[in-house]
């Protein structure tokens, strides 16, 4: 079936294109605040800078948006790292030449793993049995935790979410939730605009400790200063998150990695 | 020799190295509905491809559909005469499927590159090592 590549708007695309891919989609047919396309990207890239990028960590943080049109080739590592030595200094632009990196880190692992990456690369280094589906509760932003739903409604409706909450939520699912990693996978890649099997299964995989030497985690403390407490002190859920590092490490994993030291 | 291009998920630039290199040739994008079908995918995310494609084919002959990616790549190729499909290399097993489906059927199948950000073509295991190896061309390639 062929699709038509004329619109009158935007709205009319959205409306055509939902009709056409009737049952291959499966979520609401919204359109995205990120709009796709070359220009669109170069708009985006011109528009960055880095500035404040040596604070990404915080979820509040200036970061690129640009990750989209990396993962699907609308923009090319060597042009972005390009605009960024031209236009960025010192520790900002330091940061997003080492984040570029680790994209490129992942995709040469993809290529050398191939559809091996979506297995464990390497045994998880604690005890653990997995459950292969991911829970209601989270898919339904119903888990009771305002910062868990918040990430989940956030991601649904954007298809977009911050890097230190993806990290902080794969953690809440395999770790708290003992779900398998490819369930969190698979939920990142259904929603994502820049989910991609490289990038999206080896964070996973880093996290749940198939691909790293220990599992990350992280305790309320985190959320609440790298959110700048956009949950924590209006939350009256009874938190698994607070404790200390020690304490979570030994609850979680039953053994001392030594992330507090 | 008669080329057609043939786009995809990873490689949605009018800038694509394959198209750049094929400036006069027909080009394809297939929303490959066996894969839509067993693989829960957001609207959102195949709109954002759907922009990025049609922005690729603005200024050439080309193809858009939704069908089994490639039985209509084969058949836009025949239909055009096209005896070679060039296609921007990314790795992902969907493409690698297609691309021996279109060898299977006769036509040669030439790879192009996205530009990377390093030269490093070594083994891979762990970032820390790897940013020892690729650090200083990335701050001055």
């Amino acid at each position: 079936m062929e699709l038509q590549t004329q619109f009158s708007s935007r709205e009319d695309m959205t409306t055509y294109l939902a009709l056409q891919l009737e049952g291959l989609y499966s979520t609401e047919a919204i359109p995205n605040e990120i709009r796709g396309g070359r220009r669109a990207a170069l708009e985006q890239l011109e528009k960055f800078k880095a500035v404040g990028y040596g604070k990404r960590n915080f979820v509040a943080s200036h970061t690129s948006r640009l990750s989209a049109y990396l993962r699907h080739g609308v923009l090319s590592m060597a042009e972005v790292a390009a605009h960024v030595r031209k236009n960025a200094n010192g520790r900002e632009k330091i940061e997003f030449l080492k984040q570029l990196a680790w994209r490129e880190f992942f995709l040469l692992v993809l290529e050398q793993e191939g559809i091996g990456v979506l297995e464990n690369l390497e045994a998880p280094k604690y005890a653990t049995k997995w459950q292969n589906d991911l829970p209601e509760d989270i898919l339904e932003a119903r888990t009771g935790l305002p910062c868990v739903d918040t990430w989940v409604e956030k991601l649904i409706e954007t298809g977009y979410m911050h890097n230190h909450e993806r990290l902080w939520f794969a953690a809440y699912v395999t770790h708290w939730r003992m779900t398998d990693w490819k369930a969190g996978y698979d939920f990142f890649r259904e929603h994502l605009l820049d989910g991609d099997i490289a990038s999206n299964a080896l964070s996973w995989q880093w996290v749940a400790s198939t691909f790293s030497s220990k599992p990350y985690f992280m305790n309320q403390q985190n959320i609440q200063k790298f959110s700048s407490d956009a949950y924590c002190s209006s939350c009256r859920a009874v938190c698994p998150f607070r404790k200390s590092y020690p304490d979570l490490e030994r609850s979680l994993f039953g053994q001392d990695y030594g992330w507090s030291s | 020799m008669s080329v057609l291009v043939w786009l995809h998920g990873g490689s949605l630039s009018p800038t694509d190295p394959a198209l750049l290199a094929n400036p006069n040739a027909p080009a394809i994008f297939v929303f490959d509905k066996p894969f839509l079908e067993r693989t829960r995918i957001s609207f959102g995310r195949l709109q954002f491809i759907f922009e990025s494609v049609l922005e690729c084919v603005e200024a050439r002959e080309h193809r858009l559909c939704v069908g089994i990616q490639s039985e209509e790549i084969i058949a836009f190729a025949r239909s055009r005469n096209c005896t070679q499909i060039h296609v921007t290399f990314v790795a992902s097993p969907e493409l690698d499927r297609t691309i021996d489906a279109l060898e299977e059927a006769g036509f040669k199948v030439v790879l192009h590159h996205l530009e990377r950000l390093t030269s490093y073509s070594g083994q891979v295991k762990r970032f820390s090592a790897f940013w020892k190896r690729v650090e200083t061309e990335v701050w001055k390639p």
